[in-house]
């Protein structure tokens, strides 16, 4: 195989480092007390041992969470599947112009129906009424009033980090934050498109904060929310996620991630903590995973963290009700999305792949159930060499091709059947990130800029110390990936 | 556990040196694009394996635990170091054409975002599958793989 330019720049940099001088062991003088060559001879055994030793096999304290063996379920069909219809549709499109403004680092781009959506980064809930044409800034403190229970301090710009979002009309939208000390975790609610917030504090366990990582100290043992989810579709019935690692468990060095549920009855204006939780496999590096949680109506729902959860009974109870999935030697499942339409009903699908083979081919499979995870059946299966991915409903799904630039959309059509229609598009110098779709025709796309600057560039996205992290812009279409447009453009 | 590790921990610091030097140094470089820096930080972790050796369970490998530690220093040490400097130090390759194919290699690492750097040297240099490198850097497989991919897209034009 032809190496490429990228294969011989990491092969220059194996070199350098397996040449490089080795300053030796760094132990005090003082403290070696053994003779040299007893230390070689038993140092060689050693090293057999961790050679020989799988990687995975290191310290973790259960079992990883990506071992296959995890994927328990339910049965599945082996029914071989029709090749999918993919009709190609029009020629190579015209480029489209990416904005690269100072969005931020996006947490999430959602298009909830052709006209609402909204984006989040770490800062700024922004919200759209026009199809991502214009878009007001909603963030508690921005231009708002806030009133909380018995404070009057409103949220100032870059007091608290936003962590999750859910907007389900013009004027209704709830969030959760965090105060940059991380002590706490606050749901906000506003019927006002913005204009006043309340919040409510989350009850969380003792000692447990949100802190981020890079300001902590090396290998401090403090609990950290890994991440928090809303499911909130409007109404009075409301759920939210929260996991954090828990340092109490033992063994201390490689902790559990729990995961519980805060449960509303009266659209977010309070919470309370469900019964139930689920104790995530330790994480071979002590970290965690992230989090996503979805309700199909008041008890059922799922919860997804090192695997999928599903409970009936509102968070009192969890199980792993999802399909086995077949995988071949040196497979992994780079990520699973589910989407409930109803507490029966619901569609899943796996992206997998062979791990260490970047750029290699990876492989999105689909599966039904219609009894509420009890059963999958495999519907689907797509190929290609990377992929993001939005589940719709069951039957509406919408995938980017990475490698080949191409919006693949599986809907049914006017007959009722199910088909997938590929559409090519050109954004140059930009990844897609991810994508999020209201229906067939109507998403967003996020991208992050592949032409990186040299250093910190007006509008770049860099962190505290002034290292890139990235640039982001937002598109949107309102036929099926035919045509994008930037999306970007803040009203004041 | 194996027989040389019940005799002394000290065994055992020795052969994770010998075997596990470079992928930690890569890991700092990935981090840090920064030759001196990265040295320093593998050196500390080290020296922190050293300091908790008779807590280790030396049956396993340590390599989690070196990589984890590396990658905190990274974020809290660096963090500081840049401040003090400002700049990216000087090289600390005393050979002067692996100094020049450094600066060569730590310029097209520099058109690439850390994240992306450290995905790509863990997955393509270190061998790490996607799952524990996405575990270590604290994400998910498929952004990890995302990142690698992005990577590999800018060197490819670098």
């Amino acid at each position: 195989m032809e190496r490429t330019r990228a294969d011989r720049i990491l092969e220059e940099l194996r070199t350098l480092t397996d040449d490089s001088r080795r300053p030796g062991p760094p132990v005090p003088r003082a403290e070696r007390r053994f003779p040299f060559g007893i230390a070689v001879a038993a140092a060689a055994v050693v090293v057999a041992a961790l050679v020989l030793r799988p990687v995975a096999s290191g310290p973790a304290a259960g079992p990883s969470p990506s071992e296959p063996a995890a994927i328990m379920s339910a049965g599945a069909s082996p029914t071989p599947m029709p090749p999918p219809t993919v009709a190609p549709s029009g020629s190579r499109p015209a480029p489209t112009p990416v904005s690269f403004s100072q969005i931020g680092t996006v947490v999430s781009a959602v298009a909830a129906s052709p006209s609402l959506g909204w984006l989040v980064n770490n800062e700024r809930l922004l919200v759209t009424t026009d199809g991502a044409r214009t878009w007001g800034d909603w963030t508690p403190g921005s231009s708002a009033d806030v009133r909380g229970p018995g404070e009057a301090s409103g949220m100032p710009r870059g007091s608290q980090r936003i962590l999750a979002a859910a907007v389900t009309s013009a004027s209704s939208a709830r969030l959760v934050t965090s105060p940059m000390d991380g002590y706490a975790v606050l749901a906000w609610w506003t019927e006002d498109a913005g204009r006043s917030w309340h919040w409510s504090r989350l009850a969380l366990p003792s000692g447990v904060a949100i802190v981020p990582e890079d300001t902590m100290g090396p290998l401090a043992s403090t609990d950290i929310v890994a991440s928090v989810s809303i499911a909130w579709p409007g109404g009075d019935a409301a759920n939210l996620a929260v996991s954090w690692v828990d340092y109490d468990a033992a063994p201390v060095r490689f902790p559990p991630t729990v995961a519980a549920v805060y449960r509303s009855a009266d659209g977010g204006r309070s919470w309370a903590r469900a019964s139930g939780k689920v104790l995530a496999g330790a994480n071979l590096y002590g970290g965690h995973s992230p989090i996503g949680i979805q309700f199909a109506d008041a008890t059922h729902g799922w919860l997804q963290m090192d695997r999928l959860y599903v409970t009936s009974d509102g968070g009192a109870s969890w199980a792993t009700r999802t399909p086995a999935i077949q995988l071949s030697p040196g497979e992994v499942i780079l990520s699973e999305s589910i989407r409930l339409s109803s507490a029966a009903e619901g569609v899943l699908a796996a992206d997998i792949a062979a791990s260490g083979q970047d750029g290699g081919p990876e492989r999105l499979v689909f599966y039904r159930t219609s009894d509420g995870g009890a059963t999958w059946r495999k519907v689907d299966e797509r190929q290609g060499h990377g992929f993001v991915l939005s589940l719709v409903d069951a039957t509406t799904w919408v995938a980017v091709d990475l490698r080949e630039h191409r919006l693949l959309v599986h809907a049914a059509d006017a007959s009722g059947r199910e088909v997938w229609t590929a559409t090519p598009f050109d954004v140059p110098e930009a990844s897609p990130t991810s994508i999020s779709f209201a229906d067939a025709q109507h998403g967003y796309m996020t991208v992050m800029a592949t032409r990186s600057p040299e250093s910190c560039p007006p509008h770049a996205v860099c962190d505290s110390i002034g290292d890139y992290v990235g640039q982001y812009g937002l598109l949107a279409t309102d036929d099926g990936g035919g045509s994008w447009r930037a999306a970007w453009g803040v009203t004041p | 556990m194996s027989a040389i590790a019940e005799v002394d921990p000290g065994l055992g610091y020795e052969a994770a040196y010998d075997s596990l030097w470079p992928d930690v140094l890569r890991l700092a470089l990935a981090w840090t694009n920064d030759w001196a820096a990265a040295e320093d930080l593998a050196q500390e972790a080290f020296l922190r394996l050293w300091s908790a050796r008779a807590t280790i369970d030396w049956s396993r490998s340590p390599r989690p635990w070196l990589l984890l530690t590396t990658r905190r220093l990274a974020t809290d040490r660096f963090r500081a170091l840049r401040r003090r400097l400002g700049r990216p130090s000087t090289p600390m390759l005393s050979d002067e054409s692996a100094r020049d194919r450094w600066l060569d290699v730590s310029a097209a690492l520099g058109r690439l975002t850390r994240t992306e750097r450290t995905a790509i040297v863990l997955v393509a240099l270190n061998g790490m599958p996607y799952d524990e490198a996405a575990g270590l850097l604290g994400t998910t497989a498929g952004a990890l793989r995302a990142a690698v991919s992005r990577a590999r897209e800018k060197l490819e034009q670098a």
